[in-house]
């Protein structure tokens, strides 16, 4: 038995120990993706999962769903951004230089919103460190968008904390297939690394700072901002309650002239 | 009021094998009644461990009549049938977007039917996932066209057995929602086609609950007071569903899925007892029984005893 075996077996060992005490499991996976011109959106299906009735060892419980949620993510050449939380997919579509996305929410109402990258700042994520994930056997899933070449796992990948540590878990079938010393949930930009989801005392959460997706933003000189970020890399633009005031101005002076 | 007891069942390879004991003991149907059942349900976990030739409608039909020859051969306690999900490969049995009448499941039901067996009362709906008819539910093996299972439930209600008088056959499941945010699920939708629903509230195993707020989903300890004053309101108020008590041998001091029985080999029996009683703690002070409960205990009923015993002692009435 090799060195790296028997590291491997102490591990699953060790989680299978753990495993049978208050198992909750929260399983990740990008379901979807939508291609625009300069970015993506990601449909990242949350699971928070934990042992079904079990069969004999416990590795053999089914695991099932305590609650499943829908994340929204954009990428982009500036970053990664959270657009939020949802029930259920959301429907979503490019058109001219907007993303319109039709949201389920949580209290069961559904809304149509329209989401304008541009009015985005660099997020300002840290690429991960490539090494520690080279002995990663992650099926990844390879997304060409012009300049942005965009990679995700293919995998249903699980992510579990206990006493004993961290840990990244494959799953397949709604089973533990294979049990690794946590890494976050991963994705590559252009071939350079960045976290998803990060495991925090125990708990994950998303990364990328999270955005309202109903931004509405024009090209302007002025300098009001509104609530979002105005400045980005594209130009000077204002967003949200600056255009609404913008606008309100602007029919104003129409109406003095007519 | 009916008392539901999970059967567990094994193939094992050559037969079916009970897995229930007394202790070292092997279990009898006896052994059920006596601790005051009505009602059994036979099964094999979501389905992996019954027995599988095959996905299409014949196999069902051989793998169904195979199983409730088995279950007469115990006889003597009215009972549910299980029909399996998913094969012993983890992988669904059958074709999910073939017909009604072609698929695996009708040939389960039917070949369970050629088998007469007037103690048989109805179906039992083996996959836990009350997410079962979301899309990425259905794309990951896990779930079904809601009009699959509306078929089966319609074939199941449809068929009458006669005793000594005209019954209808019914079906019953147990879903597992371990969460206060049940709008997203599908026991609603599931509700119309099903007579009993016993959801697991998963309390006895997690020591966490997840809850949404501000659109965010969030965790919080399950406490005895969430237990009682939210999740108990949830499952009467807004889904209309029963529970499922949920125990195993981690009362006994053997380590199960109890939430206090950690991996350094500590054993808290003593808290888990308490764990598994709080479920019926919760329904006697909010004066609001369930008509109906189905029991999850593993396999021992050593379970039980220890159960009942602590229940007379601490709230003056038996666990069952």
């Amino acid at each position: 038995m090799t060195m790296k075996t028997s590291v491997l077996m102490l591990l699953v060992l060790s989680f299978s120990l753990s495993y049978v005490s208050a198992l909750s499991i929260n399983g990740i996976w990008v379901s979807k993706v939508y291609s625009g011109d300069n970015g993506a959106i990601l449909v990242v299906t949350n699971e928070i999962l934990s042992p079904g009735m079990c069969l004999g060892y416990v590795l053999n419980c089914t695991l099932v769903p305590d609650m499943i949620s829908t994340d929204i993510f954009y990428v982009s050449k500036n970053g990664f951004y959270f657009l939020g939380e949802y029930p259920e997919d959301p429907n979503i579509t490019f058109e001219g230089d907007l993303w319109k996305l039709i949201l389920h929410t949580w209290n069961g109402s559904v809304e149509n919103v329209t989401f304008n990258p541009i009015c985005l700042k660099s997020s300002g994520i840290v690429p991960l460190n490539f090494s520690s994930f080279s002995n990663l056997t992650v099926h990844w899933k390879k997304v060409t968008l012009g300049p942005l070449v965009l990679e995700y796992p293919q995998d249903f990948l699980g992510f579990y904390s206990n006493s004993s540590g961290n840990y990244t878990l494959i799953i397949e079938d709604m089973m533990v297939k294979r049990v690794f010393p946590y890494f976050p949930f991963p994705v590559k930009v252009n071939g350079r690394l960045y976290p998803l989801y990060l495991m925090k005392n125990g708990t994950l959460s998303q990364v990328p700072s999270r955005v309202n997706p109903n931004l509405t933003c024009v090209t302007s000189t002025s300098t009001d901002s509104g609530n979002i970020p105005a400045k980005t890399s594209e130009g000077r633009h204002i967003c949200g309650p600056g255009l609404v005031a913008l606008l309100t101005v602007i029919v104003l002076l129409m109406k003095r002239r007519l | 009021m009916s008392k539901f007891g999970l059967w567990w069942v094994t193939w094992n390879g050559s037969d079916y094998e009970s897995r229930m004991t007394v202790g070292s003991r092997i279990a009898t149907i006896g052994d059920i009644i006596s601790r005051g059942f009505d009602r059994v349900i036979f099964l094999g976990g979501e389905g992996g461990a019954l027995d599988y030739s095959g996905s299409d409608y014949e196999s069902g039909y051989q793998d169904g009549k195979e199983f409730s020859h088995w279950i007469l051969s115990l006889g003597g306690v009215k009972y549910y049938v299980a029909i399996p999900f998913k094969s012993p490969n983890g992988q669904v049995r059958g074709n999910i977007n073939k017909p009604f009448r072609e698929t695996y499941w009708k040939g389960w039901i039917d070949g369970v039917l050629s088998v007469e067996d007037p103690n048989r009362e109805g179906f039992y709906w083996a996959l836990e996932n009350a997410w079962m008819f979301h899309e990425k539910q259905i794309e990951m093996g896990s779930g079904l066209p809601i009009e699959l299972f509306e078929e089966i439930s319609e074939y199941i209600h449809n068929l009458e057995y006669k005793l000594v008088w005209i019954l209808e056959y019914k079906l019953v499941w147990i879903p597992k929602l371990g969460t206060l945010y049940w709008e997203s699920s599908d026991i609603k939708k599931a509700k119309p086609f099903v007579d009993y629903i016993f959801v697991q509230p998963h309390y006895y195993q997690s020591p966490t609950i997840p809850y949404i707020e501000d659109g965010v989903t969030k965790e919080k300890p399950y406490t005895f007071d969430v237990l009682k004053n939210e999740y108990l309101p949830i499952t009467i108020e807004k889904l209309g569903v029963s529970w499922e008590m949920e125990a195993d041998e981690s009362v006994l001091g053997h380590c199960g899925n109890c939430r206090e029985c950690p991996g350094s080999g500590i054993r808290i029996s003593s808290e888990c007892t308490v764990y598994a009683s709080d479920y019926m703690r919760a329904q006697i002070e909010s004066k609001r029984v369930f008509k109906h409960l189905a029991y999850y205990f593993r396999t021992n009923f050593e379970v039980l005893d220890k159960l009942n015993q602590y229940c007379m002692e601490n709230y003056g009435g038996k666990y069952i």
